[in-house]
């Protein structure tokens, strides 16, 4: 019995050449043309990149304080915190930055994934994209991915140096700091939420229902 | 009249008969398509992309095995698997074989259209394995024993007020003792129940919304965010996709992910859009699957190229053309007796269900073009509904009456003459019916028009005859 792959490469080679084996330069013109870049069609950005970032963050529903310097992460945190009436019990990712900041000792730091139970989660983002207020994340030990969905409210920190224009930028990026693709990447964008009760938007679906960055000038 | 025939006329009968299902329509309807032109308008690059997204589609269709090929090669070096499926029970089969092996016993799933197409929920539960809808609004129609009747809002033929009964009833046993009916509580009831599911979950099942040749990914695009803890926590990660869903590069996503939200729901960009490449890196990596198994399912696919249908592979399930179908906004999803409703599955559902189980499908519209003109990748919608209407005709699967009157048709219109003479009579009778109200009320053998609405009254005379009148008086 032929097998699933077989049959199926012969049904579309039938198709597509009448049944011949493709050539080398059929092959070789395909895998140029994955590895092409510069072919799409790339938004204009008008604005500046940090300020449209913030803009289109905030229309997603996402909430933006910009600092200077590391040793604001905390007070930044706290001050979310305590609009949000959230307790000092925080799961906290890894990170260029994060790896820096002294957490208050009386506060309750969990370097850790992230549980269904956990509130807040303080994470940093590999980069940003204006064009659409994106945070990317490519999650690691210390950054898993739980920490991305499982809490209720996610504080980003983000340093504004890496914001890119466009999404072309990131991947760029990503394969330049990467020598093989990551196997996750995952792009957000605003919070978490449904349309699906009446087709009204309500936040919070499954992921967090408030997404709050932390974009810093390091 | 054959019995597919039938069974849909009954369930459309029962749909407009429906005052829950009409009022859940009239709430929906108009708002995905007004968000939809306010983000094009937004948008000016919005053409050039639908015409980028259209030909990267048509490039990959023409390569589709080298595409394949190569994304297949890319899988495997980055740790996963990859399982061909000629056919749905094929595919369903793969992952019912691949479940059992690994002694699972309960699934998530995020929302997959290509796993509503191969029957997967039926094929595991029959196995004795729970599965769990994860997308709230698959989540509300597996509650409720049904099939999802949009594919990007499964639930919206739903009320709040049955979705707040459906919970009291299911979430009861599960200690929730109060009935929620507020929007906000019904999606904190189901992310409380959900959560728990997540984290028990063996394997998480995904579809696929592309598939990238260049890096071996698959990627979903959500806006719950269900889709990634599907993907993320359990032990074992299987995405089932349609073969046509590769594509070449990640700069190519690109152009498809500014197509796809806009056209969909009218954003910019959904929640959430992830790339999954392969299992996690290695096993001091705390999360993340340690199995990653691709199941491509063709089911009709590969016989659809090549033909006068290849386009319909271009589809990027974005459900524009089933917010913009009139037809549609009438009768909602279920009335269509497929997983794929609307103008894109009234030509896929008779290319891979067969013409004669649904022979109504390709006639259930109004050929208006408003899919067409909203179709993100330029799929003629239209043309393709006609041509197989064609092909019905062709095989004597239409119903014997409409091919019978368009026989006469055609014989009239062959012979310009007779057709005048023929069409002189009954012109000049509803004339005589209608000349004094202007509109006529009651037409013998048509009361599907004058039962709902007035037939204007026709002049007396047909065009070509007051043409000819008038030619004759200007040359006199």
């Amino acid at each position: 019995m032929i097998d699933a792959r077989s049959s199926l490469f012969t049904a579309l080679r039938t198709v597509l050449t009448g049944g011949e084996q493709r050539s080398a330069l059929a092959h070789r013109a395909i895998e140029d043309r994955v590895q092409s870049i510069g072919l799409s069609v790339r938004p204009r950005i008008t604005q500046n990149l940090v300020d449209q970032y913030c803009n289109k963050h905030i229309a997603v529903h996402g909430t933006v304080n910009r600092i200077i310097g590391l040793d604001n992460i905390v007070v930044a945190t706290e001050e979310y915190c305590s609009n949000q009436q959230l307790g000092k019990d925080l799961v906290v990712g890894g990170g260029t930055i994060l790896d820096k900041v002294i957490w208050p000792s009386e506060w309750s730091i969990h370097k850790r994934s992230a549980s269904v139970s956990d509130q807040t989660v303080v994470s940093e983002a590999y980069a940003g994209i204006a064009e659409t207020g994106t945070m990317v994340f490519i999650p690691t030990n210390e950054n898993p991915a739980s920490h991305i969905f499982l809490g209720t409210d996610h504080i980003v920190v983000l340093d504004s140096s890496l914001i890119v224009e466009c999404q072309e930028d990131l991947w760029r990026t990503i394969k330049s700091d990467y020598e093989v693709f990551p196997r996750a990447v995952n792009l957000v964008t605003g919070p978490s939420k449904t349309g699906d009760v009446e087709q009204t938007i309500e936040y919070g679906a499954h992921g967090p229902a408030r997404v709050h960055l932390v974009l810093i000038d390091v | 009249m054959n019995a597919a025939s039938t069974e849909f006329r009954r369930r459309v009968r029962m749909a407009l008969a429906d005052d829950q299902l009409k009022q859940a329509m009239n709430r929906a309807k108009g708002g995905f398509v007004l968000k939809r032109q306010k983000a094009i308008a937004e948008f000016p690059e919005f053409h050039q992309m639908r015409d980028a997204a259209r030909d990267i589609k048509d490039h990959v269709l023409t390569n589709l095995d080298l595409y394949l090929e190569i994304y297949e090669k890319k899988v495997l070096e980055n740790g996963g698997e990859v399982h061909w499926a000629r056919t749905a029970e094929e595919a369903s089969s793969i992952v019912e074989d691949l479940c059992s092996k690994s002694g699972a016993r309960k699934i998530t799933k995020g929302k997959s259209m290509v796993s509503e197409e191969i029957n997967l929920n039926e094929k595991l539960e029959k196995s004795g394995i729970q599965v769990i809808e994860t997308d709230l609004g698959e989540y509300i129609v597996q509650l409720a024993s049904e099939k999802p009747s949009h594919i990007i809002a499964p639930a919206v033929h739903k009320t709040r007020d049955q979705i707040s009964k459906l919970f009291y009833q299911h979430h009861k046993p599960l200690g929730y003792a109060n009935c929620v009916s507020e929007r906000k509580d019904i999606v904190q009831q189901a992310r409380s129940v959900l959560r728990n599911h997540f984290v028990e979950s063996d394997i998480g099942i995904t579809g696929a919304n592309f598939l990238i040749a260049e890096t071996g990914s698959s990627v979903i695009v959500t806006n719950e965010g269900n889709g990634d803890l599907t993907s993320t926590l359990p032990r074992m990660q299987i995405v089932v996709a349609g073969i046509e869903k590769v594509i070449p590069s990640l700069e190519d996503l690109s152009v498809f992910l500014r197509v796809l939200a806009r056209s969909a729901t009218g954003q910019e960009m959904s929640a959430y859009t992830s790339l999954y490449s392969g299992p996690r890196a290695d096993n001091t990596y705390e999360e993340g699957p340690e199995q990653y198994h691709v199941v491509l399912v063709d089911n009709g696919r590969s016989s659809m190229l090549g033909s006068e249908y290849q386009s319909m592979l271009r589809c990027i399930r974005c459900g524009a053309c089933l917010n913009h179908c009139t037809v549609y906004n009438a009768i909602g999803g279920h009335a269509y007796g497929s997983i794929y409703p609307g103008p894109m599955g009234s030509v896929l559902t008779p290319l891979i269900g067969g013409y004669e189980n649904n022979v109504d499908l390709p006639n259930a519209c109004t050929l208006n073009g408003l899919c067409k003109t909203s179709c993100p990748v330029h799929i003629p919608l239209p043309d393709l509904l006609r041509q197989h209407r064609t092909q019905q005709q062709r095989r004597k699967l239409s119903p014997f009456t409409g091919r019978l009157i368009f026989m006469i048709w055609v014989y009239l219109v062959r012979r310009p003459h007779f057709y005048q003479i023929v069409l002189a009579l009954p012109i000049w009778l509803l004339n005589r019916l209608g000349r004094q109200r202007g509109v006529i009320k009651w037409i013998p053998l048509a009361g599907g028009w004058t039962s709902s609405r007035d037939f204007p009254c026709p002049s007396a005379r047909t065009f070509q005859r007051e043409w000819r009148n008038q030619m004759r008086q200007f040359n006199d």
